[in-house]
């Protein structure tokens, strides 16, 4: 069949064409290029391989074993709520790894290897290769968790469990921006960085700084606060959720719970030490022991807590690395 | 307007200085040969005018465009043979060249390009199963896309084999006849005498020279070499004696009959009537022109001399 037949194809060459001439995407061909190049690496399929099984696994599970009804609240019927619930600590820890590996060789490895001088004897600026690189690389990230997402739904479909849309579909949407995320952040690291190894061994060991250490550094900070410097416990919980929020693995995992109850309040309250003295005089609320779990009423939660603020805590992660990384690339003798 | 001008050009890497102010002018329609020893700085002032890296002192125009200021609009109309470049182990020849036809915003044929350097039959393999010369084959067909006015091609026969070589000199010709400067750097004389209108030559960080490849033999003319055969040997000491006399002559070696002298270009005759003036018969010369081989070494050797006098 040929291009003019195919209407799938004719739309991706109109789709080419018309961001080929759009006058802010002359970055456009290096994204091209970066994708077809990336896309064909091995390690990331084997990556990408685990991950869909992993991130598919619950669905699975919950369909031949129904193993999935414990996580369904009581008395409601079993939604995809409980498989998101199942997937949040796969996907949460997982993806950034995943991530790390398809961003962290973009611009290191290219300019040990000398490739980047072809690139940048086009007519491209750094900034311009730095932001290909980025949207190549982030197309790449979002194969595995789009065939996750779509492996899941079609595990799911035939079976009785319910598909609840809405939060699935946040749930989808938390999880790519949470991959483009890490994607940025590596890539970042390897503008910044002067080999490919640096790199990696730089967003690896922040990655498991974050995943491991950071949720004691709120807490610890918090302490040593309260010993030294006699702030009030309620400073002390501030201090405490506040740094826990600024990691992107806590961010993205309290938006989706939000997501699954409904209120920002309750997943806040469980990245602090002290659920009830942070609902009752930090916002303000009442705690009250419900059939399923804790329930804080009447409380206000402060901007810097609101799913607004944590959404840019998380994208402070990609921000942050992509400008840093520019400004030193930009300034370095290749 | 000049298609390249360095203006004392200095670029330090910490303490190691690996330009000392370059002054350079390219015209446009040359083809300018960068002769120089390795870690002279070729590719270091090669590296300045692409912008990939930055001098420490002085300017530079392109085209008439700020190296540093107007990078994009200099490499939009300019085709670059990058030293030390890898190619994309996973992409194939076609798919190297659509990038840079898109990059560039040509409308030229991908295969046209490779039946241009030779690799029309491996345009659909993969580029990291080419051999050494056939990936040089395929940067250079990169570096032809869109019409370039500037050619920058950094060691561009490294790599390829006598045929890949010949290639190289008739596409440099061929595109320097359509209008395009070529600006190519090379430790190997041979190369550059072969297709260059005007050679530089640089060692340790200075430009030493600039010339053309005619001027550059004659300015080291010093010493052509005249092999002067005596019909028998009896008369040989005065020969020599009467030669070193001249003021044009700088060595004279006998051996046997053979006497090798060292003199400028237009001595020949001088030397000649000295001998004959002191008794002996010339029974055959010849003289040896100098090579740019000779010509580049005693240009550093010169370079050496005065350097060790200032240091000392």
């Amino acid at each position: 069949m040929s291009a003019e037949q195919n209407p799938i194809k004719r739309f991706l060459g109109d789709v080419d064409t018309s961001i080929k001439n759009s006058e802010f995407a002359d970055w456009y061909p290096i994204s091209k290029k970066e994708f077809r190049d990336t896309v064909r690496s091995p390690w990331i399929w084997v990556l990408s391989f685990i991950f869909i099984v992993l991130f598919a696994l619950p669905a699975l599970l919950g369909l031949y074993f129904n193993i999935g009804q414990q996580f369904a609240e009581a008395g409601a019927s079993l939604t995809t709520d409980a498989y998101v619930r199942f997937a949040l600590p796969i996907a949460a820890p997982l993806l950034p790894a995943v991530a790390i590996v398809i961003g962290y060789a973009a611009i290191a490895r290219e300019s040990e290897r000398g490739s980047l001088k072809i690139l940048l004897s086009l007519p491209y600026t750094r900034g311009e290769l730095l932001a290909g690189k980025f949207v190549g690389r982030s197309a790449i990230t979002l194969i595995p968790v789009t065939v996750g997402l779509l492996t899941t739904l079609l595990v799911i479909l035939p079976s009785e469990i319910e598909i609840a849309w809405e939060s699935f579909l946040l749930f989808a949407l938390a999880t790519m921006v949470y991959g483009v995320v890490f994607t940025a952040f590596a890539i970042g690291l390897s503008a910044a960085l002067k080999t490919a190894r640096r790199a990696m061994a730089a967003s690896l060991g922040i990655y498991v700084y974050l995943q491991v250490f950071w949720s004691n550094l709120g807490a610890g900070l918090g302490n040593l606060l309260s010993d030294h410097a006699n702030i009030g416990e309620v400073t002390q919980l501030h201090v405490e959720l506040f740094v826990s929020l600024l990691s992107p693995i806590a961010a993205y995992r309290t938006l989706v719970q939000e997501v699954l109850q409904g209120t920002p309040i309750r997943s806040r309250l469980l990245l602090t030490s002290s659920p009830q003295v942070t609902c009752e005089e930090m916002l303000g609320g009442t705690l009250e022991v419900t059939q399923t779990g804790a329930e804080c009423t009447n409380a206000a939660l402060p901007p810097q807590y609101s799913t607004v603020a944590v959404i840019g805590y998380l994208l402070l992660w990609l921000v942050v690395p992509l400008v840093a990384g520019y400004y030193v690339f930009e300034n370095k003798d290749l | 307007m000049a298609a390249i001008e360095l203006d004392g050009v200095t670029k330090q890497f910490g303490s190691l200085t690996a330009l000392q102010g370059v002054d350079l002018t390219v015209e446009e329609g040359e083809i300018f040969g960068f002769l120089g020893p390795n870690g002279a700085g070729k590719s270091t002032t090669i590296n300045i005018l692409l912008d990939f890296v930055r001098a420490t002192d002085g300017s530079a125009t392109v085209l008439g465009h700020d190296i540093h200021e107007e990078p994009k609009r200099i490499r939009a109309r300019t085709g670059v043979l990058p030293e030390g470049y890898d190619v994309y182990d996973r992409l194939t020849g076609r798919q190297h060249l659509s990038f840079v036809i898109e990059s560039k915003d040509a409308d030229e044929d991908a295969d046209e390009l490779a039946e241009r350097v030779g690799i029309a039959d491996a345009i659909d393999r993969k580029a990291g199963g080419y051999s050494k010369g056939m990936q040089q084959r395929l940067v250079l067909a990169m570096a032809l896309v869109g019409e370039p006015d500037l050619l920058i091609l950094d060691e561009p026969t490294t790599g390829l084999d006598p045929n890949g070589a010949r290639l190289m000199r008739e596409l440099i010709r061929e595109e320097n006849e359509r209008g395009a400067t070529v600006f190519f750097s090379s430790h190997i004389l041979g190369q550059v005498e072969a297709v260059c209108d005007t050679v530089g030559i640089l060692q340790d960080g200075r430009l030493i020279a600039k010339d053309s490849v005619a001027g550059l033999r004659e300015a080291a003319a010093g010493d052509t070499v005249l092999r002067v055969t005596l019909a028998d040997g009896d008369g040989t000491d005065a020969a020599v004696a009467a030669i070193e006399g001249l003021d044009e002559v700088s060595t004279v070696t006998a051996d046997g009959t053979t006497l090798t002298v060292g003199c400028d270009s237009d001595a020949k005759m001088a030397v000649l009537n000295a001998v004959e003036e002191s008794g002996s018969e010339v029974a055959n010369f010849e003289t040896e022109e100098t090579s740019l081989d000779e010509v580049f070494a005693a240009y550093t050797e010169q370079q050496e001399q005065e350097q060790a006098e200032v240091d000392a």
